[in-house]
Protein backbone atom coordinates (compact mmCIF):
# COMPACT_ATOMS: atom_id res chain seq x y z
CA UNK A 1 0.00 0.00 0.00
CA UNK A 2 2.96 2.47 1.12
CA UNK A 3 4.38 1.45 -2.01
CA UNK A 4 2.12 2.13 -4.46
CA UNK A 5 2.02 5.79 -3.25
CA UNK A 6 5.53 6.41 -3.15
CA UNK A 7 5.57 5.35 -6.83
CA UNK A 8 2.42 7.53 -7.43
CA UNK A 9 4.06 9.90 -5.69
CA UNK A 10 7.62 9.17 -8.04
CA UNK A 11 5.03 9.37 -11.35
CA UNK A 12 3.63 12.43 -10.22
CA UNK A 13 7.00 14.47 -9.55
CA UNK A 14 8.40 13.31 -12.87
CA UNK A 15 5.25 14.31 -15.19
CA UNK A 16 5.61 17.77 -13.44
CA UNK A 17 9.25 18.29 -14.16
CA UNK A 18 8.72 17.22 -17.61
CA UNK A 19 6.05 19.39 -18.33
CA UNK A 20 7.98 22.04 -16.26
CA UNK A 21 11.27 21.30 -18.72
CA UNK A 22 8.75 21.61 -22.22
CA UNK A 23 7.07 24.86 -20.68
CA UNK A 24 10.15 26.29 -19.94
CA UNK A 25 11.83 25.18 -23.49
CA UNK A 26 8.60 27.06 -25.24
CA UNK A 27 8.68 30.33 -23.61
CA UNK A 28 12.47 30.37 -24.22
CA UNK A 29 11.96 29.81 -28.00
CA UNK A 30 9.03 32.10 -28.08
CA UNK A 31 10.71 34.52 -26.28
CA UNK A 32 13.93 34.52 -28.72
CA UNK A 33 11.79 34.46 -32.14
CA UNK A 34 9.65 37.39 -30.72
CA UNK A 35 13.09 39.75 -30.17
CA UNK A 36 14.30 38.18 -33.56
CA UNK A 37 11.28 39.46 -35.45
CA UNK A 38 10.82 42.26 -33.80
CA UNK A 39 14.35 43.42 -34.32
CA UNK A 40 14.00 42.66 -38.03
CA UNK A 41 10.75 44.18 -38.69
CA UNK A 42 11.89 47.38 -36.72
CA UNK A 43 15.04 47.71 -39.21
CA UNK A 44 12.78 47.19 -42.45
CA UNK A 45 10.39 49.66 -41.33
CA UNK A 46 13.18 52.02 -40.25
CA UNK A 47 14.67 51.63 -43.47
CA UNK A 48 11.31 52.11 -45.70
CA UNK A 49 10.91 55.66 -43.63
CA UNK A 50 14.43 56.29 -45.37
CA UNK A 51 13.47 56.10 -48.72
CA UNK A 52 10.32 57.82 -47.73
CA UNK A 53 12.30 60.88 -45.74
CA UNK A 54 14.91 60.50 -49.04
CA UNK A 55 12.63 60.92 -51.67
CA UNK A 56 10.94 64.26 -49.45
CA UNK A 57 14.45 65.32 -50.01
CA UNK A 58 14.76 64.96 -53.67
CA UNK A 59 11.27 66.35 -54.32
CA UNK A 60 12.16 69.52 -52.08
CA UNK A 61 15.47 69.87 -53.44
CA UNK A 62 14.22 69.65 -57.00
CA UNK A 63 11.81 72.59 -55.70
CA UNK A 64 14.05 74.73 -54.32
CA UNK A 65 16.27 74.95 -57.88
CA UNK A 66 12.90 74.96 -60.20
CA UNK A 67 11.49 77.98 -58.31
CA UNK A 68 14.78 79.89 -58.35
CA UNK A 69 14.65 79.58 -62.59
CA UNK A 70 15.87 76.03 -63.00
CA UNK A 71 14.05 73.70 -65.67
CA UNK A 72 10.86 72.02 -64.68
CA UNK A 73 12.41 68.83 -66.28
CA UNK A 74 14.73 68.92 -63.13
CA UNK A 75 12.54 67.25 -60.95
CA UNK A 76 11.53 64.06 -63.36
CA UNK A 77 15.60 63.90 -63.60
CA UNK A 78 15.97 64.11 -59.76
CA UNK A 79 13.74 61.12 -59.45
CA UNK A 80 15.07 59.26 -61.72
CA UNK A 81 19.07 59.28 -59.90
CA UNK A 82 17.28 58.67 -56.95
CA UNK A 83 15.07 55.49 -57.85
CA UNK A 84 18.55 54.39 -59.80
CA UNK A 85 20.28 55.27 -56.35
CA UNK A 86 17.73 53.56 -54.02
CA UNK A 87 17.70 50.01 -56.35
CA UNK A 88 21.34 49.48 -56.71
CA UNK A 89 20.76 48.91 -52.58
CA UNK A 90 20.09 45.56 -51.68
CA UNK A 91 20.02 45.16 -47.87
CA UNK A 92 16.75 43.64 -47.72
CA UNK A 93 16.83 42.30 -51.35
CA UNK A 94 15.69 43.32 -54.13
CA UNK A 95 14.60 47.11 -53.39
CA UNK A 96 12.56 48.95 -56.79
CA UNK A 97 11.22 52.27 -56.05
CA UNK A 98 9.23 54.15 -58.48
CA UNK A 99 8.37 57.89 -59.04
CA UNK A 100 5.60 59.43 -61.12
CA UNK A 101 5.32 63.27 -60.90
CA UNK A 102 1.94 64.64 -60.31
CA UNK A 103 0.43 65.47 -63.98
CA UNK A 104 -3.22 66.78 -63.07
CA UNK A 105 -4.14 70.21 -63.42
CA UNK A 106 -3.07 72.22 -61.97
CA UNK A 107 0.05 70.75 -61.96
CA UNK A 108 2.51 69.78 -65.03
CA UNK A 109 5.53 67.21 -65.05
CA UNK A 110 5.13 67.53 -60.90
CA UNK A 111 5.77 71.21 -61.11
CA UNK A 112 2.84 74.05 -60.09
CA UNK A 113 4.38 77.64 -60.26
CA UNK A 114 1.43 80.21 -59.86
CA UNK A 115 3.11 83.43 -58.30
CA UNK A 116 -0.46 85.55 -59.41
CA UNK A 117 -1.34 89.55 -58.83
CA UNK A 118 -3.80 88.76 -56.81
CA UNK A 119 -2.02 88.53 -53.38
CA UNK A 120 -1.39 84.92 -53.83
CA UNK A 121 1.49 82.98 -54.95
CA UNK A 122 1.95 78.99 -55.03
CA UNK A 123 5.45 77.47 -55.42
CA UNK A 124 4.61 73.67 -55.79
CA UNK A 125 5.98 70.02 -56.44
CA UNK A 126 4.11 67.09 -56.33
CA UNK A 127 5.01 63.07 -56.69
CA UNK A 128 3.54 59.94 -56.60
CA UNK A 129 6.29 56.77 -55.08
CA UNK A 130 5.51 53.32 -55.01
CA UNK A 131 8.95 51.23 -53.24
CA UNK A 132 8.59 47.13 -53.72
CA UNK A 133 11.36 45.29 -51.61
CA UNK A 134 11.42 41.46 -51.79
CA UNK A 135 13.77 38.82 -50.76
CA UNK A 136 15.89 37.79 -47.78
CA UNK A 137 12.48 37.36 -45.78
CA UNK A 138 11.14 41.00 -46.54
CA UNK A 139 8.02 41.57 -48.46
CA UNK A 140 7.01 45.50 -48.44
CA UNK A 141 4.57 47.10 -51.03
CA UNK A 142 5.02 50.68 -50.02
CA UNK A 143 2.95 54.09 -51.81
CA UNK A 144 3.03 57.13 -50.78
CA UNK A 145 3.01 61.12 -51.93
CA UNK A 146 5.29 63.87 -51.61
CA UNK A 147 3.72 67.68 -52.42
CA UNK A 148 6.11 70.02 -50.98
CA UNK A 149 3.66 73.31 -51.34
CA UNK A 150 4.88 76.76 -50.23
CA UNK A 151 2.13 79.54 -50.38
CA UNK A 152 2.53 83.20 -50.10
CA UNK A 153 -0.28 85.29 -48.83
CA UNK A 154 -0.14 89.39 -49.27
CA UNK A 155 -2.99 91.96 -48.06
CA UNK A 156 -3.31 95.09 -46.36
CA UNK A 157 -4.53 98.57 -47.36
CA UNK A 158 -3.11 102.26 -47.67
CA UNK A 159 -4.80 105.62 -45.66
CA UNK A 160 -4.17 108.91 -47.80
CA UNK A 161 -2.83 111.66 -46.45
CA UNK A 162 -1.95 115.31 -47.94
CA UNK A 163 -1.67 114.91 -51.82
CA UNK A 164 0.03 111.77 -53.05
CA UNK A 165 0.73 111.16 -49.81
CA UNK A 166 -0.29 107.39 -48.71
CA UNK A 167 0.66 105.41 -45.06
CA UNK A 168 0.64 101.60 -46.58
CA UNK A 169 0.23 98.63 -44.75
CA UNK A 170 0.98 95.04 -45.69
CA UNK A 171 0.67 91.68 -44.11
CA UNK A 172 2.18 88.76 -45.46
CA UNK A 173 1.88 84.76 -44.68
CA UNK A 174 3.78 82.37 -45.22
CA UNK A 175 2.85 78.52 -45.14
CA UNK A 176 4.65 75.36 -45.89
CA UNK A 177 2.08 72.55 -46.95
CA UNK A 178 -0.91 74.72 -45.76
CA UNK A 179 0.69 75.47 -42.18
CA UNK A 180 2.39 78.24 -41.08
CA UNK A 181 5.92 79.13 -41.27
CA UNK A 182 8.86 81.50 -40.98
CA UNK A 183 10.52 83.10 -43.97
CA UNK A 184 14.07 82.82 -44.71
CA UNK A 185 14.14 85.67 -46.70
CA UNK A 186 11.89 88.57 -47.35
CA UNK A 187 12.08 91.48 -49.89
CA UNK A 188 9.03 93.90 -50.37
CA UNK A 189 8.68 96.16 -52.98
CA UNK A 190 5.77 99.07 -54.34
CA UNK A 191 4.86 100.27 -57.54
CA UNK A 192 5.59 104.03 -58.01
CA UNK A 193 5.96 105.64 -61.17
CA UNK A 194 6.43 102.61 -63.46
CA UNK A 195 9.37 101.47 -61.05
CA UNK A 196 9.61 99.35 -58.44
CA UNK A 197 10.97 100.61 -55.07
CA UNK A 198 12.30 99.14 -51.97
CA UNK A 199 10.56 100.65 -49.46
CA UNK A 200 13.28 99.69 -46.75
CA UNK A 201 14.95 102.87 -48.16
CA UNK A 202 12.66 104.95 -46.25
CA UNK A 203 12.62 106.13 -42.76
CA UNK A 204 9.16 105.28 -42.31
CA UNK A 205 9.53 101.54 -42.59
CA UNK A 206 8.83 99.32 -40.52
CA UNK A 207 8.76 95.51 -40.06
CA UNK A 208 6.85 93.05 -37.70
CA UNK A 209 7.69 89.68 -36.97
CA UNK A 210 4.96 87.82 -34.94
CA UNK A 211 6.78 84.48 -34.71
CA UNK A 212 3.61 82.74 -36.75
CA UNK A 213 4.70 82.82 -40.15
CA UNK A 214 2.85 86.53 -40.34
CA UNK A 215 4.80 89.46 -40.66
CA UNK A 216 3.39 93.21 -41.39
CA UNK A 217 4.82 95.85 -43.04
CA UNK A 218 4.21 99.68 -42.97
CA UNK A 219 5.63 102.76 -44.84
CA UNK A 220 4.84 106.07 -46.10
CA UNK A 221 5.42 107.50 -49.69
CA UNK A 222 3.63 109.53 -51.88
CA UNK A 223 2.12 106.91 -54.72
CA UNK A 224 -0.07 108.12 -57.17
CA UNK A 225 -2.82 106.72 -58.15
CA UNK A 226 -5.81 105.26 -56.15
CA UNK A 227 -4.35 101.79 -55.63
CA UNK A 228 -1.32 100.84 -54.34
CA UNK A 229 0.67 97.88 -55.95
CA UNK A 230 3.21 95.64 -53.92
CA UNK A 231 5.23 92.48 -53.96
CA UNK A 232 6.80 90.56 -52.29
CA UNK A 233 9.29 87.65 -53.19
CA UNK A 234 10.05 85.22 -50.44
CA UNK A 235 12.87 82.69 -49.90
CA UNK A 236 11.49 79.82 -47.31
CA UNK A 237 13.85 78.72 -45.25
CA UNK A 238 14.18 75.38 -47.40
CA UNK A 239 15.45 77.95 -49.56
CA UNK A 240 11.66 77.57 -51.82
CA UNK A 241 11.15 80.95 -53.70
CA UNK A 242 7.48 82.70 -54.66
CA UNK A 243 6.37 85.93 -54.94
CA UNK A 244 3.03 87.42 -54.89
CA UNK A 245 1.98 90.66 -56.05
CA UNK A 246 -1.24 92.82 -54.81
CA UNK A 247 -2.91 95.67 -55.35
CA UNK A 248 -4.08 98.12 -51.94
CA UNK A 249 -7.02 99.97 -51.89
CA UNK A 250 -7.81 102.63 -49.63
CA UNK A 251 -9.02 100.87 -46.41
CA UNK B 1 13.06 -0.53 -1.12
CA UNK B 2 10.44 1.68 0.27
CA UNK B 3 13.26 4.10 1.70
CA UNK B 4 15.18 3.72 -1.77
CA UNK B 5 12.29 5.18 -3.31
CA UNK B 6 11.77 7.93 -0.81
CA UNK B 7 15.18 8.77 -1.58
CA UNK B 8 14.13 8.90 -5.34
CA UNK B 9 11.25 11.20 -4.19
CA UNK B 10 13.45 13.33 -2.48
CA UNK B 11 15.89 13.65 -5.35
CA UNK B 12 13.39 14.77 -7.85
CA UNK B 13 11.83 17.31 -5.35
CA UNK B 14 15.46 18.96 -5.09
CA UNK B 15 15.36 18.58 -8.82
CA UNK B 16 11.88 20.20 -8.96
CA UNK B 17 12.92 23.37 -6.38
CA UNK B 18 16.25 23.38 -8.02
CA UNK B 19 14.40 24.03 -11.27
CA UNK B 20 12.08 26.82 -10.42
CA UNK B 21 14.14 28.82 -8.42
CA UNK B 22 16.99 28.91 -11.78
CA UNK B 23 13.90 29.47 -13.68
CA UNK B 24 12.53 32.61 -11.49
CA UNK B 25 16.47 33.54 -11.07
CA UNK B 26 16.42 33.42 -15.02
CA UNK B 27 13.18 35.46 -15.20
CA UNK B 28 14.20 38.22 -12.69
CA UNK B 29 17.49 38.93 -14.47
CA UNK B 30 15.95 39.65 -17.84
CA UNK B 31 13.40 41.92 -16.71
CA UNK B 32 15.32 45.13 -16.48
CA UNK B 33 17.34 44.38 -19.61
CA UNK B 34 14.04 44.17 -21.32
CA UNK B 35 12.86 47.78 -20.15
CA UNK B 36 16.45 49.19 -20.85
CA UNK B 37 15.71 49.88 -24.99
CA UNK B 38 18.91 50.41 -25.95
CA UNK B 39 20.70 47.18 -24.70
CA UNK B 40 17.84 45.11 -26.25
CA UNK B 41 18.02 47.13 -29.28
CA UNK B 42 20.40 45.80 -32.05
CA UNK B 43 23.27 47.88 -33.24
CA UNK B 44 22.08 48.08 -36.71
CA UNK B 45 18.48 49.30 -35.57
CA UNK B 46 20.15 51.56 -33.31
CA UNK B 47 22.49 53.31 -36.12
CA UNK B 48 19.67 53.30 -38.39
CA UNK B 49 17.48 55.28 -36.23
CA UNK B 50 20.29 57.80 -35.33
CA UNK B 51 21.05 58.67 -38.59
CA UNK B 52 17.14 58.94 -39.78
CA UNK B 53 16.15 61.10 -36.38
CA UNK B 54 19.65 63.32 -38.01
CA UNK B 55 18.34 63.34 -41.65
CA UNK B 56 14.45 64.04 -40.34
CA UNK B 57 15.85 67.63 -39.20
CA UNK B 58 17.68 68.27 -42.47
CA UNK B 59 20.71 68.10 -40.02
CA UNK B 60 22.43 65.29 -41.39
CA UNK B 61 22.20 66.43 -45.23
CA UNK B 62 23.40 69.95 -44.57
CA UNK B 63 26.35 68.45 -42.46
CA UNK B 64 27.59 65.97 -45.39
CA UNK B 65 27.22 69.02 -48.41
CA UNK B 66 29.08 71.25 -45.80
CA UNK B 67 31.67 68.90 -45.32
CA UNK B 68 31.71 69.73 -41.76
CA UNK B 69 33.17 66.24 -40.31
CA UNK B 70 34.30 67.36 -37.18
CA UNK B 71 30.50 68.34 -36.62
CA UNK B 72 29.25 65.26 -37.72
CA UNK B 73 31.35 63.66 -35.85
CA UNK B 74 30.04 65.19 -32.76
CA UNK B 75 26.35 64.65 -33.25
CA UNK B 76 27.24 60.90 -33.83
CA UNK B 77 29.05 61.01 -30.39
CA UNK B 78 25.78 62.85 -28.91
CA UNK B 79 22.96 60.92 -30.47
CA UNK B 80 24.85 57.12 -29.68
CA UNK B 81 24.78 55.36 -26.33
CA UNK B 82 28.54 55.92 -24.73
CA UNK B 83 29.13 52.10 -24.86
CA UNK B 84 28.98 51.95 -28.40
CA UNK B 85 31.70 52.63 -31.01
CA UNK B 86 31.87 54.03 -34.60
CA UNK B 87 33.52 54.09 -38.03
CA UNK B 88 31.44 56.46 -40.48
CA UNK B 89 32.24 56.67 -44.34
CA UNK B 90 30.49 59.02 -46.45
CA UNK B 91 30.01 57.92 -50.27
CA UNK B 92 29.01 60.21 -53.48
CA UNK B 93 26.59 58.76 -55.53
CA UNK B 94 29.24 56.62 -57.79
CA UNK B 95 30.65 55.45 -54.83
CA UNK B 96 33.77 57.59 -54.38
CA UNK B 97 34.58 57.99 -50.29
CA UNK B 98 34.17 61.84 -49.81
CA UNK B 99 35.28 62.25 -45.94
CA UNK B 100 39.13 63.33 -46.04
CA UNK B 101 39.45 62.40 -41.95
CA UNK B 102 38.30 59.86 -40.19
CA UNK B 103 35.07 60.17 -38.66
CA UNK B 104 35.28 58.06 -35.69
CA UNK B 105 34.66 58.22 -31.74
CA UNK B 106 38.13 55.99 -31.32
CA UNK B 107 37.85 52.63 -34.08
CA UNK B 108 35.52 49.76 -32.89
CA UNK B 109 35.72 48.09 -29.90
CA UNK B 110 33.42 45.68 -28.35
CA UNK B 111 31.76 42.13 -28.92
CA UNK B 112 29.38 43.12 -31.52
CA UNK B 113 30.15 44.63 -35.15
CA UNK B 114 27.11 46.06 -37.44
CA UNK B 115 26.99 47.42 -40.79
CA UNK B 116 24.49 50.24 -41.37
CA UNK B 117 23.89 52.00 -45.09
CA UNK B 118 21.72 55.30 -45.56
CA UNK B 119 20.73 56.69 -48.94
CA UNK B 120 21.49 60.03 -48.22
CA UNK B 121 19.60 62.89 -50.37
CA UNK B 122 20.47 66.55 -49.89
CA UNK B 123 17.91 69.57 -50.24
CA UNK B 124 20.47 71.45 -51.66
CA UNK B 125 20.99 72.91 -55.49
CA UNK B 126 21.50 70.35 -57.88
CA UNK B 127 20.05 67.41 -55.26
CA UNK B 128 23.50 65.76 -54.37
CA UNK B 129 23.04 61.97 -53.42
CA UNK B 130 25.40 59.97 -51.12
CA UNK B 131 25.44 56.53 -49.57
CA UNK B 132 26.55 56.85 -45.63
CA UNK B 133 28.46 53.44 -44.06
CA UNK B 134 28.34 53.61 -40.55
CA UNK B 135 29.73 50.83 -38.81
CA UNK B 136 29.09 50.16 -35.56
CA UNK B 137 30.98 48.05 -32.09
CA UNK B 138 29.21 47.58 -29.08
Amino acid sequence: MRSRRVRGQVLVLAALTISLAILSTQAYIYRRSRTEASADWSALSDYVLSIEQGSRHVVVASLINISQGGAASNLGGNLDRWENFVSGDYQFGRCDLNATPASQPPYSGGVWLDWRTDGRGVSSAFADFTLNISGRGAEVDWSFTQNITTTAVISGSYTRGLGNIKQVTVLLNLLNEGAPTLAGRVTLAYLSGGTWRDPAELGSYSRQDFGNGTYRYSFTDAIPGNQVQVRVQVYDRRGIYVQAEASLSEG
Amino acid sequence: MIRSRRGAVHTLEAFLAAVIIFTTLLYSTSIPRERDGDEERPLEALGMEVLLRLDGNGTLGRLVEERSWDRLERCLRAALPAGVSFNLTVLDEQGAPVNDRLISNGGLIGRTVASVEYLLAVEADGCPLYRLRLQLGG
